[in-house]
């Protein structure tokens, strides 16, 4: 399934666009953590993908990604919303610490995006892999 | 996903970069050709943990890419119920590197035996014929 991202413009530094994934400050062992994820999400089909790699929240037709690892990375994202079945699109950081969802209205979030990002498919981004290595760097 | 692939080889330049994807790929990876396995037999996960001696709720944890505590012993239960051999090996960081890119479905399925070219009766007739030759040779 082809990862898709929100790019929003963000207000706060003019003329920059915040992609949820690709602009989100991680450690280096958590871009790890989400690059595999985002890996095996790629090849994955959708039948594959979902209960295995993305799960879905009580919030229709919202999913939350598990990115492997000592951290728990549960960013949000809906299956399409064009072509359900061959793509998805992150809508919404999240993590899972002491089994809470931070932030804990991720979900209700996402469907909030999901509308927008519906209204406007132009808000979404391929997704490209990003190296994060130190040593890369 | 060529950029990807890039990005890793990349990466794998730094040790603890390397081994953590090595352990987070390993992962996944057993985690989705288990889902793959048992779809392509047409079983619900109540079937497999059935055939495994397993309780639904482990395979269905078993099936997620973050699940960690493999055990050689549950995995030879899990071959057991596919019909499948287990192999476990060593590998070089580049082959895994061409490995772990590979979880597409194709990849992960494999036949049971009943269902595996290598044993059919074709396979069987083009042995018969094989071997008189070796006795006839001897």
């Amino acid at each position: 399934m082809i990862p898709f991202e929100l790019a929003l413009p963000n207000l706060g530094r003019t003329g920059r666009v915040d992609r949820i994934l690709t602009d989100w400050e991680l450690e280096d062992y958590e871009r790890r953590a989400l690059n595999v994820m985002l890996t095996v999400l790629f090849r994955a089909d959708h039948r594959l993908a979902v209960g295995s790699i993305i799960f879905k929240e009580k919030e229709a037709g919202i999913y939350y990604a598990k990115a492997t690892g000592k951290i728990q990375l549960r960013p949000r994202l809906c299956r399409g919303p064009e072509r359900p079945n061959e793509e998805v699109t992150f809508l919404v950081r999240a993590i899972e610490k002491d089994r809470k969802t931070i932030p804990p209205d991720a979900s209700r979030r996402a469907v909030v995006m999901q509308d927008r990002v519906t209204k406007d498919p132009t808000l979404r981004k391929r997704y490209k892999a990003v190296p994060y290595s130190k040593s890369g760097s | 996903m060529e950029e990807m692939k890039d990005t890793l080889a990349d990466e794998f330049e730094d040790k603890e970069a390397r081994r953590q994807y090595a352990v987070d790929f390993l992962n996944a990876h057993i985690a989705l050709q288990i889902k793959a396995l048992r779809q392509q037999r047409g079983w619900s996960q109540t079937d497999l943990a059935t055939r495994a001696g397993k309780h639904q709720s482990q395979i269905s944890a078993m099936e997620g890419i973050d699940f960690r505590s493999w055990k050689i012993s549950t995995l030879m239960q899990l071959a057991e119920a596919f019909d499948l051999a287990l192999t476990v090996k060593f590998e070089s960081f580049g082959q895994f590197l061409e490995d772990s890119l590979n979880v597409d479905r194709e990849s992960l399925e494999r036949p049971s035996f009943d269902e595996d070219p290598a044993f059919g009766e074709e396979a069987k007739a083009q042995r018969d014929p094989r071997r008189k030759l070796r006795r006839l040779a001897s």
